[in-house]
């Protein structure tokens, strides 16, 4: 048994016969995908984020430009602050030397490897086992979702496999190493870079609970004091290694901030099933989505026993993350909790937290062999040596299991064959096309934009962009001269006009503060990239210089460099520590170029209008004549000013109603608006509750002292002929469900706290 | 390190290697035979005309099943446009490329479009809900 174990964890420590295990595991896993790397993934999310890729290995490969502006999509959006985007990583150089397609089943097998790699160098830390960490990581490496991720066409997903890298890098941060700082700011900025809206956050939180525990187990004043500045750099040079991401997003996302309301929910016989269930060979259904094969769990009790301490924190981390991928399930929910954080606050689906309860797991795993092979070695009960065999070949058993659950999920993927990609020279030049958000890969393949939009977050885009126009580039008044493309390239259009009196040259594309002209004046067409030119011939050349990418990017340089010198100065003087004052100074430098570029240079922000979802402004400044005023206050600071509600459905048997709002205090973030339509006697009553005012506020978001504007409809296609009411009030939409107490203008209370905004009768079908 | 422990780790290097190479090369080379037929230009005229025929009833239909939504909307109808886009290549052997392809000349070529066609769509306003 010695001699064996031995020679366990000789394979176990020697980096090429593990990452040759690995790779083949990661090969045998990705075989479908990589089989089907030629095909189209015809999943409507695979449409749209591979577009982005392809857009971006696009304008590399095609014009020799940095992935700046992507015009294909959604009329033209600024592709690093889209946040679902891949192409501010090095391996978008993948996309552009295979292609895009092929890309993605290569770059899943990296992951994968680096994956279970990363999962090995921190379990064996952790577990104090080579041989329990090279048996857990697989477990780790090859769990369910990151196939599925694949096969719908989020592989930003992957990144959640480098969370344990970032807490390898975190605790030898901690330990004072240079190296720790570098792999944490790395592994953030490359994280960024691959763009999703999950790895980083739920990274960034798992890091900070990391660093806790390393504080927590540090012995003496010392270490403790020496692992706060080590830890303050790290933090330091992260935020400034990643700025050439986190600008642009954070700019983005504060013009146009994306609005996730809803309270998902999993019963824990859901979580079972997604977690333990043996994912189907095809379809798509939640069972088996976070697949992790049930051995790793069995092991969990084995780690609580012999290892006690030491898996305490695993475990307590593995039940925070099943708690909350309850979400709203839970209560107290945990999930309801972490949303009420700015980062947390557009997670969207809890049951991605399986994804690290999966890590935790695994590592309790990794724990549990460790113990059962020291009860082995050492002999303590006659049984031990067989049931650490019978362990370790369970695991391995496992990771049969695992690869063959992998290949099963990466079998969702709806692959179709497509034409081969047509050359640069017998393309048509670029245009806009009306597009179509669930088959947008198709329009990439034509040159063609697609202006239909299906992104998860509001892109500042025209209601003017037409995907009939017989030239993209043209004059707002067409007698006031001519205009003409010369070249065309993503990042740089160039025009010639001829203007016989002063013009607005109009692209058809999303204006951005970022675009810059050599003549004239770029400004906005009701959201539209427009000129403002002098009279007069003149050649036009658009460039797409945005501040945020380019004065990031510079940032990040800087921090890179900073982290360069230190490295240098302690190779030149290792007796020195690196850390201190001088360290910290040195990663502010960074920080505080990015605040001169911020005070020093200027540019417009990109804010969408508010609207409501008819396209109508959400806030107005005063009422329309068919307003009836209402004059209703509640118990929280909010006033129902006036009410809009017709008489009869129009033509089509739509109903468009407006509600008049005015919010002039603190409104807590679960308040809702009910409308009840109770009908005719027997029918059944409708609603058309909501707790997003216009989909784009919560009522605790919504501008203050204001005249707001809630426009809604229904349709009464299928309603009973009749008089419907409309009943409007406010409600704990997120609480205990009880209305909110209301008054009438006259301050009396109102009857079951409802207001009658009006009525409308719809006629017997027959008559329409 | 004794020579077999560095010679299992060259092969280690060496097996890492085959299988990033596999993995390289079974991607570039991988293949999924298109179909072979492609729209005439004539069917191509055919195929656009055809969508535009559909669109103003699926716009109808995307009213009412999404009120007041102009997003929505455009969304609904889209999904409808794709499911007649593939059913129609299926029908005639031919990739959907081709038929998106064909709307989209059929667009360019009768433009100015005017209601209750459109060649334009809604911004960007996705749902809040989707639980």
């Amino acid at each position: 048994m010695t001699s064996q174990l031995r020679t366990f964890h000789r394979v176990a420590t020697l980096p090429a016969l593990r990452l040759a295990l690995f790779a083949v595991l990661a090969l045998i896993a990705c075989w479908r995908p990589l089989t089907k790397a030629g095909g189209l993934n015809d999943f409507r999310d695979s449409h749209l984020l591979h577009s982005y890729e392809d857009a971006g290995a696009r304008t590399l490969t095609r014009y020799g430009q940095l992935p700046l502006w992507n015009p294909w999509s959604c009329g033209g959006q600024y592709a690093l602050g889209s946040p679902q985007t891949r192409v501010a990583s090095p391996t978008l150089l993948v996309s552009a030397a295979l292609g895009a397609r092929r890309a993605e089943p290569v770059l899943l097998w990296a992951f994968l490897v680096l994956g279970m790699e990363g999962f090995f160098r921190y379990a064996r830390r952790r577990a104090g086992s080579a041989v329990g960490a090279l048996a857990a990581a697989p477990l780790f490496g090859l769990f369910g979702f990151t196939a599925l991720s694949w096969s719908i066409g989020w592989l930003n997903f992957a990144g959640f496999l480098l969370l344990p890298w970032l807490l390898v890098g975190t605790r030898r941060a901690a330990e004072g190493r240079l190296s720790g700082v570098v792999l944490v700011a790395a592994v953030f900025a490359f994280l960024l870079g691959f763009g999703g809206t999950y790895p980083v956050p739920m990274g960034a939180l798992f890091v900070a609970l990391e660093t806790g525990r390393t504080l927590y187990m540090l012995r003496g004043r010392e270490r403790r004091l020496r692992a706060l500045w080590t830890l303050g750099a790290t933090a330091l040079f992260t935020l400034g290694a990643c700025a050439y991401r986190l600008w642009p997003l954070v700019e983005t996302m504060l013009s146009s901030p994306r609005i996730m309301a809803g309270s998902p929910g999993n019963s824990l016989e859901t979580l079972a099933r997604m977690m333990l269930q043996l994912p189907a060979r095809s379809g798509f259904s939640n069972p088996g989505n976070f697949f992790l094969v049930a051995v790793a769990l069995a092991l969990v009790p084995v780690a609580l026993v012999l290892a006690r301490r030491r898996a305490l924190y695993p475990t307590a981390l593995a039940a925070l993350c099943v708690w909350m991928a309850a979400g709203y399930s839970a209560k107290p929910s945990l999930f309801a909790g972490l949303r009420t954080l700015p980062i947390f606050s557009t997670f969207r689906y809890p049951e991605r937290f399986l994804l690290p309860a999966g890590f935790f797991i695994a590592e309790l795993a990794a724990l549990a062999l460790a113990a059962l092979l020291v009860h082995a070695l050492r002999r303590r009960t006659r049984w031990a040596p067989r049931v650490a065999a019978l362990a370790c070949g369970a695991v391995v058993a496992g990771w049969g299991v695992q690869v063959h659950a992998f290949s099963n999920l990466t079998r969702w993927a709806p692959m179709v064959a497509e034409p081969t990609p047509t050359p640069p020279e017998a393309e048509q030049p670029f245009a806009q096309a009306r597009g179509n958000r669930w088959s947008q890969g198709h329009f990439l393949a034509l040159n063609r934009g697609s202006i239909a939009c299906g992104e998860a977050w509001p892109v500042p885009m025209s209601a003017m962009l037409r995907g009939d126009l017989p030239q993209e580039e043209y004059l707002e008044e067409p007698t006031s001269g001519t205009a003409r493309r010369v070249e065309w390239t993503p990042n740089r259009v160039e025009v010639d006009v001829t203007a016989s009196r002063p013009a607005v040259l109009l692209v058809n594309q999303n204006w951005h503060p970022g675009w810059e002209t050599s003549v004239g004046e770029v400004v906005s067409r009701d959201g539209l990239l427009a000129v403002r030119l002098p009279e007069g011939s003149h050649r036009v050349v658009l460039s797409f210089l945005p501040r945020s990418g380019l004065g990031g990017a510079l940032v990040s340089v800087l921090a890179w460099a900073g982290l360069g010198f230190l490295a240098w100065r302690q190779r030149a003087r290792p007796s020195r520590p690196w850390w201190g004052v001088g360290a910290l100074a040195v990663g502010a430098v960074p920080l505080v170029a990015w605040g001169a570029l911020l005070v020093t240079s200027s540019e417009p922000v990109a804010r969408a209008v508010p609207r409501n979802a008819d396209g109508t402004p959400i806030v107005v400044e005063t009422l329309p004549p068919q307003a009836r005023p209402v004059g209703a206050r509640f118990d929280v600071p909010m006033e129902l000013v006036a009410v809009d509600v017709p008489s009869a459905p129009d033509a089509e048997g739509l109903v468009h109603m407006a509600l008049y709002w005015r919010v002039t205090g603190p409104v807590p973030r679960t308040t809702g608006i009910f409308v009840h339509l109770p009908g005719p006697e027997g029918s059944k009553r409708k609603n058309s509750d909501h707790v997003v005012l216009g989909g784009t506020f919560f009522l605790r978001d919504v501008p203050r002292d204001v005249l707001l504007r809630d426009a809604f409809a229904v349709s009464t296609k299928d309603w009973e002929a009749g008089e419907w009411k409309v009943l409007v009030g406010l409600w704990h939409a997120g609480g205990n469900g009880s209305r909110i107490e209301a008054r009438g203008a006259d301050g009396r209370p109102l009857p079951e706290s409802r207001v009658e905004a009006g009525a409308f009768a719809v006629p017997p079908k027959t008559a329409r | 390190m004794g020579m077999h422990w560095r010679r299992a780790s060259l092969a280690g290097w060496g097996v890492l290697a085959l299988c990033g190479a596999t993995a390289v090369v079974r991607a570039a080379t991988s293949e999924m035979p298109p179909p072979e037929r492609r729209l005439s230009p004539e069917e191509r005229v055919e195929v656009g005309r055809a969508a535009a025929a559909e669109e103003p009833g699926w716009r109808q239909r995307s009213r009412h099943s999404f009120p007041g939504d102009q997003w929505s909307q455009d969304d609904d109808f889209g999904a409808s446009e794709r499911k007649w886009a593939m059913d129609e290549a299926r029908r005639r052997g031919v990739p959907v490329t081709d038929v998106f392809d064909a709307i989209d000349e059929e667009l360019h070529a009768a433009g100015p479009i005017a209601s209750p066609r459109k060649a334009t769509a809604s911004p960007c306003k996705p749902r809040p809900f989707y639980d």
